[in-house]
């Protein structure tokens, strides 16, 4: 008798959005990647590994839309093998989180928070005519995430940890529920990253995440499901594609113990072997 | 910051007094005449006896000089803007504007005064010209140097080009402007006072060349003094303001 994986029959219940994309930069470049599959659950964290160089980060841009003057840039989504989305009503319903965190210096803390509705304000008005609620739910995130009493400070003043999560922040005030991550955490030390990989799990609870990292362990502490980026050659062309990593049955975010540094290794090797 | 400003102006005070004085040893050590070189108590009298004939000229060269300025920055950040969002623009304007700063502008100053005639007009022309450059490659610099990774950030908010022009690049180009922005200050006299000497019948530049006419060369240096002081007012105002524009950035890379 075959026993069914509880996590496997959860998840057959569960939303998801599928993803095909292919993405060629230019004419005689070989394929970034080409007809590759991605399925995002709905509400939970989906982990892109893979190395540097991979294509990774290019699927992610891709996604955002950032994409638009390349040679070929094909991407259809999907909500639950239906038909296709549009586009742009995915792109207009995701928040997209840099590597950096990318705060403009002459900017408060709040007002970075609040940079999406700063640069929807129709051109010739003033900056300060920002709604009240907006402003008190700026505060109330900043407060999420620990920054309450920063608010008016200029962001120079600021640690690289506080910086991320001041970015965390404008990702979470844009409200929407796609999130898409591109190693945000990967520029800081490694307590602070783990206290912001647990933050982000803990904010981001009920969003669509999609997370690129290099970082299996990053992968292992924040990921519902964790995707390798992989290559393969398939009748002698080089092809690339998303394959499931072992995880374990806990529910992120997991913490670092004896559990998590098993599968590590495990998720090591597996990336060794194949590259 | 007000320290800084005291500071700054007290070292060019102390800058200038030392200046004076080497100037007035020089003139009693070496006896030179004073049709060659005036001693500073005289420029100094003469500048004191023609203030209501000097300030006329004053005002009109000042006038040229800011307008020029206005013109100048004006034109050469609009022709960056078209260059950084216009790839065409760029590939077939860049040649013109290289061949166009090929000519010296010494050179075209007597066409400009005979297009725009003795008056103001060309003496404006010839500072914005001569500041043109400058004040476009900074900004076409900056603008092109902000940063790929923020504009994708405001392209993922669904941001619209202007609104992203307006709120994230201008904003971060403006300390590589700030640059320009001063050169051209210090600069822009230098065309109106040409294009005075060209053909003019006021202004400062006018002003020295009719006092060296006639070998009243204490004139001369007096005009000269009142133009430095209004191009190093211009400088100092410029460059405070721009400080206080760009307060994110610190100053400690000198």
């Amino acid at each position: 008798m075959i026993q069914s994986n509880p996590l496997a029959s959860f998840s057959d219940t569960q939303d998801e959005y599928l993803i095909t994309a292919s993405l060629k930069y230019e004419q005689n470049l070989d394929y970034v990647y080409q007809d590759v599959e991605l399925r995002l659950p709905f509400n939970q964290v989906t982990c892109l590994l893979g190395q540097s160089g991979c294509g990774k980060s290019s699927l992610l841009k891709h996604l955002v839309g950032l994409h638009k003057s390349v040679f070929l840039n094909k991407l259809a989504i999907q909500k639950n093998d239906q038909a296709n989305l549009e586009i742009k009503s995915f792109q207009e319903s995701l928040a997209y989180m840099a590597q950096q965190d990318l705060l403009l210096p002459w900017l408060s803390v709040i007002d970075n928070v609040l940079l999406t509705y700063d640069l929807k304000r129709p051109m010739f008005t003033k900056k300060n005519q920002f709604d009240p609620t907006l402003k008190n739910r700026a505060l109330l995130i900043l407060e999420q995430v620990g920054l309450a009493d920063k608010a008016d400070n200029q962001v120079s003043t600021l640690s690289g940890g506080m910086r991320q999560r001041v970015a965390l922040a404008r990702t979470l005030i844009q409200d929407k529920s796609i999130i898409l991550m591109d190693e945000p955490f990967s520029s800081v030390d490694a307590i602070t990253r783990d206290k912001l990989q647990q933050l982000s799990c803990h904010l981001f609870k009920d969003k669509t995440v999609l997370l690129v990292t290099h970082d299996p362990l990053e992968a292992l502490i924040m990921g519902h499901k964790v995707l390798h980026f992989s290559r393969h050659t398939k009748n002698e062309t080089l092809l690339k594609r998303l394959e499931p990593m072992p995880l374990p049955s806990s529910v992120p975010p997991r913490n670092i113990g004896y559990e998590v540094s098993g599968y590590h290794s495990q998720l090591m090797q597996i990336m060794q072997a194949r590259q | 910051m007000k320290l800084g400003v005291n500071e700054s102006l007290f070292r060019v005070l102390i800058v200038s007094f030392v200046m004076i004085l080497l100037w007035w040893a020089l003139v009693v050590i070496t006896q030179v005449p004073s049709f060659i070189l005036p001693s500073p108590e005289k420029v100094f009298i003469r500048l004191w006896q023609l203030t209501d004939i000097l300030y006329p000229h004053f005002l009109v060269t000042f006038i040229e000089i800011i307008f020029g300025v206005v013109l100048g920055v004006s034109a050469g950040l609009i022709f960056a803007i078209l260059m950084v969002y216009f790839k065409p623009v760029r590939l077939w304007l860049l040649p013109v504007l290289l061949f166009s700063q090929a000519i010296p502008v010494f050179a075209i100053a007597p066409i400009l005064v005979l297009w725009f005639g003795y008056g103001i007009a060309s003496k404006v022309i010839m500072a914005a010209v001569i500041i043109f450059f400058p004040i476009l490659m900074t900004s076409f610099d900056g603008l092109r140097q902000s940063s790929k990774d923020y504009l994708e950030l405001a392209q993922s908010m669904q941001a619209n080009r202007l609104s992203i022009l307006f709120r994230i690049q201008l904003p971060a180009a403006l300390p590589v402007m700030a640059s320009g922005i001063r050169m051209a200050m210090v600069v822009a006299p230098i065309g109106a006072i040409i294009g005075e000497w060209v053909g003019s019948s006021q202004g400062l530049g006018y002003f020295m060349l009719y006092a060296n006419a006639r070998m009243q060369v204490a004139d001369m240096f007096a005009a000269l003094l009142l133009l430095c002081l209004l191009s190093i007012t211009l400088y100092y105002i410029a460059d405070q303001g721009l400080k206080r524009m760009i307060f994110w950035q610190p100053e400690n890379t000198y």
